[in-house]
């Protein structure tokens, strides 16, 4: 075979190559559009058919209870150490500095049994109030981005979850959201996460955190439903999100978000 | 490069050489800006039509129907008074209104489907967990401080749980306190047995012994 080929022709073949190869793909791509359907079922474009599910949780009427965590434990076989939680609660305390101590909920061990705050934190405390955390289920979702294996993904509706089967617990998804809202599962070595109770709402049921909230401090709903009481809510009270600035354009709205709060 | 050329004072028009050296230049970054164009812009943009655009980040497979499929553990809210009416019609009424069955009694399905047992913890912490008094509850929630709120007995002695509300007839410091030293006493009935010395109240009756102390608080005089 003559593998003589002047440089003059190599960069002629080289450049002809380089520029045609995506007009092939170009045209390849209805094929491969076709053969790999599934790629298309994986996001389709959103349709007004589909539920458009938001959370609302009101700061002014949680009490700390710890109700919604454990009933996420049962739900959702949540490692039973305290340190694994798909959804918690944190206890501000904002001092006459405006400089906000933050402690998290354990259930059991924390704030059951009288457990008041000292007042010796850089002045003394001037309020003091419970934030219910949870996935905030992104519209831009950094962990989805960030999976170098492709196991995370947002579901039509737009709910993160992760597929145990390809998760390498590789732990980026951890770090990439802003909302700590991940964990690594200890038992399976996977990355997990609230899903919104996934499972509940796909049949018509609320979250088991909404369920037995008892101060109603947690409302889930479908905006495409008119009937959904997240309407009222969202005529009569103003709405914060955790991180704005951060673009991930969360899901997850509260009332009564105080500055500082993160 | 030329030390008569570089030496030269004053300014002097570029020799031929230093024209061929910019044109270099420049072509060298019309080529990289080729480049980029070439091995970039091109093959990520004009092979990615908009068809492919809502596949996203690159991800292995949706599995929501694994997760859609998980059973559940909570049962929906209006379950358990198909059965139990008594005690949701007591509860709709009352303060406790709107709260869940399992709040208290726990995870539902398992009762519902396998007859398992709920929860009935009557125990003072479990009310302690929403009524305990804690920094950072909202204010105008019912809280009391549960260490010192009449004596170990269980909330339920006085209060019914599914209708909540100050016991009716009995004011908490209307309760007689232990008069004794503490310590050594077991059998409050060898004295205050009825017919002897301040016997015990008719309403009593069916009392014994191990309960006496929860209501009427140990003062250790």
């Amino acid at each position: 075979m003559n593998t003589d080929i002047s440089r003059r022709e190599f960069i002629k073949f080289a450049g002809i190559g380089l520029l045609g190869a995506p007009v092939l793909m170009r045209g390849l791509s209805g094929v491969i559009e076709n053969a790999l359907g599934p790629w298309q079922a994986v996001q389709p474009q959103r349709s007004p058919a589909l539920p458009n599910w938001q959370f609302i949780v009101d700061i002014k009427k949680c009490i700390g209870c710890g109700q919604c965590v454990k009933a996420c434990k049962v739900e959702n076989d949540v490692p039973p150490e305290p340190q694994y939680n798909r959804t918690w609660i944190e206890r501000y305390s904002i001092d006459s500095l405006e400089e906000a101590r933050v402690e998290s909920y354990v259930p059991n061990i924390n704030f059951n049994g009288s457990q008041h705050l000292s007042n010796t934190h850089n002045g003394n405390i001037t309020k003091s109030f419970f934030v219910p955390k949870l996935c905030n289920q992104c519209q831009r979702p950094p962990c989805v981005q960030v999976c170098p294996v492709g196991a995370t993904y947002s579901t039509a509706e737009g709910i993160v979850l992760v597929n145990r089967k390809a998760c390498v617990g590789c732990r980026y998804c951890i770090q990439a959201c802003p909302y700590g809202a991940r964990f690594l599962d200890p038992r399976l070595r996977v990355a997990d996460k609230c899903t919104w109770c996934y499972h509940r709402i796909v049949r018509g049921l609320l979250p088991a955190c909404v369920e037995v909230c008892p101060t109603g401090a947690r409302v889930f709903g479908d905006l495409n439903d008119p009937e959904s009481p997240l309407h009222k809510i969202i005529a009569a009270e103003t709405l914060g999100v955790l991180k704005p600035d951060v673009g991930t354009e969360p899901k997850v709205y509260y009332i009564g978000l105080e500055r500082g709060v993160r | 490069m030329d030390e008569k050329n570089r030496h030269e004072p004053g300014p002097a028009l570029p020799t031929q050489q230093e024209v061929a050296h910019l044109k270099g230049l420049v072509g060298f970054a019309a080529a990289i800006v080729g480049l980029v164009l070439a091995v970039v812009v091109v093959p990520r943009y004009l092979p990615v039509t908009a068809a492919l655009e809502p596949v996203g980040f690159y991800h292995v497979g949706n599995n929501a129907s694994d997760w859609a499929a998980l059973p559940i553990q909570y049962s929906d809210r209006d379950a358990c008074g198909t059965c139990h009416q008594d005690k949701s019609t007591v509860l709709s009424s009352a303060r406790h209104a709107g709260l869940n069955c399992q709040t208290c009694h726990g995870a539902g399905t398992a009762h519902l489907e396998q007859g398992a047992k709920p929860v009935v913890d009557i125990s003072r912490a479990a009310c302690a967990v929403c009524h305990d008094k804690v920094t950072g509850r909202p204010e105008g929630f019912p809280q009391i401080s549960i260490a010192s709120h009449s004596g170990q007995a269980p909330c339920v002695t006085c209060h019914n749980p599914h209708d909540p509300r100050p016991p009716s007839g009995i004011k908490t410091s209307s309760i007689p306190k232990f008069p004794h030293q503490a310590g050594g006493w077991d059998d409050c009935l060898a004295c205050h047995r009825p017919g002897s010395i301040r016997p015990v109240s008719a309403a009593h009756a069916e009392r014994s012994n191990q309960s006496c102390l929860q209501c009427h608080v140990s003062t250790g005089v």
